[in-house]
Order: C-alpha cells, then structure tokens, then sequence
C-alpha cells in the first residue's frame, strides 16, 4: 500500500489547509449567529420601547375611555412583557418595565424568557395584562381608561393580544358596562346575545359561574379568577368602573403592584394639590378651599397604608380610600376649585 | 543547521508553510478590517435610530403632557386643553418628579403676557435638540379671585439611555 502507485499523498500542507479552512468556516458560523442574535436583540430592544411610546397618544384627555390597536411589524410572532415593580422609598411612583421577545425567522427554537431584548423603564404608565407576559401573531389591543379617585389619578391600559378572546355575559352587569362595551365594540372582545362567542374564548360573567366571575356591590367588589382575587373600588365621577374593568382583565400579581403604583401617584397629587391650595388660600381674603387641605392630608394617608400593605390584596377596600376621596371632591370650593 | 539538513527538512517545505502564514495573517487582516467597517456602519445607525426614538418620545410627551394629571387644568370648564399653571409651581419644587417623565428638560416657558417666565419643572440648561409645543395656560389670578388663561410654550427633551 505505502509504495502503491494509485495511492494519493496527503501532505502536511493539504492537512494544514483543512484544518485551516474548518476553522475559518467555523468562526464565520460563529460570527454570523452571533450578528443575528445582535440584530434580533436591537429589534425586541426597539420595538419594546416603541410600544411604550405608542402608548402614550392612546392615554385619555377628556374621552372616558380609548381603544386602540398595535399592530406588530411585518407579523413576527412577538412577546410583550409587562413587568412591575411597586413604590419604593427610592423609586416613589415604582416602575413598569415593557420588553419584547420576537420570534426568531428561522433555525433554533424560541426561548422568549432567555431573549428579549432590553427593557424600558415608564414611570407614568399603568399596563394590566392577564399575564406577566402575552403573545401577539399581528396586533395587541389597548383599552385605556382613565381613574378618578376625585381626581384623574392615571390612565389605566388595559392590553390583551389577537390569542385572546374574551365573551362577557353582561347579565347582572351594570347599565353603564354594558353599554360601554356595546358601543365601544373592541376586537376579540364579545357580547353573549350581541355576537357568537368563539370557542377557546374566556368567559366573564356578573351572575352564575364562570372562569372570571365579577361580585359586586356598591361602591367596591371582587374579580374571581382561577389565579386569584382582584379587589376593586368604583372610581369617583362619571367613569366608575374603571379599576374593575383592569381587574377583569388582569393577572393577580399584576394588578396588586398596579394598585400600590397607583397609590402612590394618587398619594404624590394629593401633595401637589395641597401646595396649589395652600398658595390660593393664602391669596383669598376668605381663605378660600382652606378646608380641603385636612382632608387632602387623611387622604394621602390612607393612599400610604395601602402602599406600605403589601401583602394583603383587599387593602384598597379596607383602607377606605373610596371615603377619604368622597370627603376631598366634597371639600373642592365651587369658588376656587383646586382641581 | 547542520541538524536541520539532516533531519531532512526542505527548503521549498518551509517556503510554503511560510507562504500559508502569511496569507492567513492577510485573511484575517482582511476580515478584521470588514468587521470593523461593518460595526462601525451599524453602530451609527443604531444610534440613528435610538435618537429617533427619542425625538419620538419626546414630540409625544409635549403633545401629551397638557393632558397628564400633573399638568391638566382640571379647576374649571374654560379651558380642557390648558396647563394648570398653580400645578406646574408646586411640580419644580417637588424632588419626587424628577423621573417621573423619561424627560432631561422639561421647562414651561410663560410668553405672554410679558414678562416671560420660566417654569423649570426638569433640568437646568437648555440642551440642544429640544422639542416645543405652545399651549394655553391658567393660573388663579389674586386680583379677579378667579383663574386667567395665558400663552405659553412647553420646552421637552427625551431622557438619554443611561
């Protein structure tokens, strides 16, 4: 075989080309899943922040309530997480975190927990979602509400994805929900006797047994979900049921953090409120609204028990912040309204 | 040397494996040079697009801002889409605001009627790149003992990624 004529002589330099030429190739595979990855990373870091500034023009000014629709660019499977983390002495209001995972276009399976990209911060923002994370194919919807608790505390964004369907049986519901949802007559959201509910649809009912399953009573209520209780208190003014509608809608661990962030930017306005009228009344030669900044300060108390309450999800209800807010709209002077 | 020679080593061998060397110092030359080039390129457009968005964020916030609690003048039914002045005072006093907005300058400019004035609700010296909106403002007049609507401009500027 050695001194066999047909045999072919494999030179150092031909075994040194391969070995060179294997790991040249190499590095280039390495490089380019590398590049990829990169990309993919820029574009759920961007479109995370997109989001959150798409957001913005769907919050309210004078409407009671706004939907919108996000559509997801060219129909990558995406996503969305919604993360919350409440007040803390170093962080007043807490902070909602929105990142997105996109599903990769080809090769590799799609791990979203280990890839998405980078998350931005809001402060100012209030998501309730039924999870902490939702998968879109092609939209996400937004329902905006605004809460007054007298005054507009923040918009509530209420976000479900184009995988979820939800048929409510109004039932037992209150006028002002069903008409609210007829009229507003969002996407994947049905109206048992209105429209045909889909299969694998959720079903939310106000009497009977449902999955999520409204109790209410004037004034305040509870959201039965199988993953738990969402407490709610009806809102002060025209729009009550706007914390009711985020119950609904939102996963228990959500909405709790939700609550206190609210708190504490209801506790923050109240501060400011009592400023404005501590400069008008010492502006009036009557003192005018003088007697609202006591009931300003018991109000921001209470909003501060049920941020420093952490563990107990009725705190909103026990606390009686619907009260305290009663007793400072009825102390707001005709004469010099403050808010 | 004498060793070499009889160890059999050729000349022409040591040629090729030096000739081998080198090309792969000038690919990977080559390569490091197009990989520098190529970050460079999409760095700059990634930055691009970063500034975009937050040029987008901040048009938003000033077209919003007259509507957010802290800032809407919610006292009276003469004016939903002005600023509440009275607010805006007691806002750049408060520390807790500072991040509130993911804004580096905010600052509510009073033009008329003159004086101006200005309100700085974030920041300190106005950074270039500062987007604007005018808006009315209401603030509660001490001689009338009721609210006065003025001009003002809203002066905002998207937070940098720290």
């Amino acid at each position: 075989m050695i001194n066999s004529k047909r045999g072919y002589e494999f030179s150092f330099s031909w075994l040194f080309a391969i070995f060179i030429g294997a790991v040249v190739i190499f590095f280039a595979i390495y490089a380019a899943s590398q590049i990829v990855k990169t990309k993919q990373f820029e574009q759920e870091s961007i479109r995370g922040k997109r989001i959150g500034i798409l957001l913005t023009p769907l919050e309210t000014e004078l409407e009671q309530g706004k939907f919108g629709t996000l559509f997801i660019p060219n129909d990558d499977e995406t996503m969305l997480f919604a993360d919350c983390s409440p007040p803390t002495s170093s962080n007043p209001f807490g902070s909602q975190y929105i990142s997105t995972s996109i599903k990769p276009t080809f090769g590799g399976e799609w791990e979203p927990a280990e890839s998405q990209g980078v998350q931005s911060t809001f402060h100012n923002k209030y998501l309730f979602t039924s999870h902490q994370n939702i998968t879109g194919k092609e939209e996400f919807y937004v329902f905006s509400k605004p809460f007054n608790l007298p005054f507009k505390i923040a918009d509530l964004t209420i976000v479900w994805s184009d995988q979820e369907k939800y048929c409510f049986d109004l039932a037992g519901a209150v006028p002002e929900i069903r008409e609210e949802l007829k009229e507003l007559n969002m996407t994947n959201i049905f109206i048992k006797g209105v429209s045909v509910c889909p299969e694998g649809s959720i079903n939310v009912c106000f009497q009977g047994s449902c999955p999520i399953r409204v109790h209410s009573t004037p004034g305040k209520g509870v959201v039965e979900k199988p993953s738990g209780k969402n407490y709610y208190i009806e809102a002060i003014g025209d729009d009550k049921f706007a914390l009711l509608y985020a119950a609904i809608f939102s996963d228990p661990a959500v909405y709790n953090c939700q609550v206190k962030r609210l708190m504490a930017h209801a506790s923050e306005l109240a501060t400011i409120y009592t400023g404005k009228s501590e400069t008008i009344s010492s502006e009036s030669p009557t003192g005018c609204s003088r007697p609202l900044q006591d009931k300003l300060r018991d109000y921001k108390l209470s909003a501060k028990e049920i941020i420093k309450d952490s563990e107990n999800p009725k705190s909103i209800q026990d606390e009686n912040i619907h009260s305290k807010a009663q007793e400072v709209e009825n102390a707001n002077p005709p004469r010099c309204r403050i808010f | 040397m004498q060793i070499h020679r009889d160890a059999g080593y050729s000349k022409k061998g040591q040629l090729k494996i030096q000739q081998t060397a080198f090309m792969l110092v000038g690919l990977f030359i080559f390569f490091a040079m197009v990989a520098i080039v190529y970050f460079t390129i999409s760095m700059k457009s990634l930055e691009g697009r970063a500034e975009d968005l937050r040029e987008e964020e901040a048009k938003e916030l000033a077209r919003q801002l007259s509507g957010t609690p802290e800032l809407a003048f919610t006292a009276g039914s003469g004016c939903s889409s002005c600023i509440d002045y009275d607010k805006a005072r007691e806002l750049s006093e408060s520390l807790a605001y500072k991040k509130f907005w993911n804004l580096d300058y905010l600052v509510i400019e009073r033009i008329s009627p003159e004086p101006r004035e200005d309100l700085v609700i974030i920041g300190n010296v106005e950074p270039t790149g500062t987007k604007i909106a005018f808006v009315a403002l209401a603030r509660w007049d001490r001689e009338t003992q009721d609210y006065k609507y003025e001009l003002g401009i809203i002066h905002a500027l998207a937070k940098i990624p720290e």
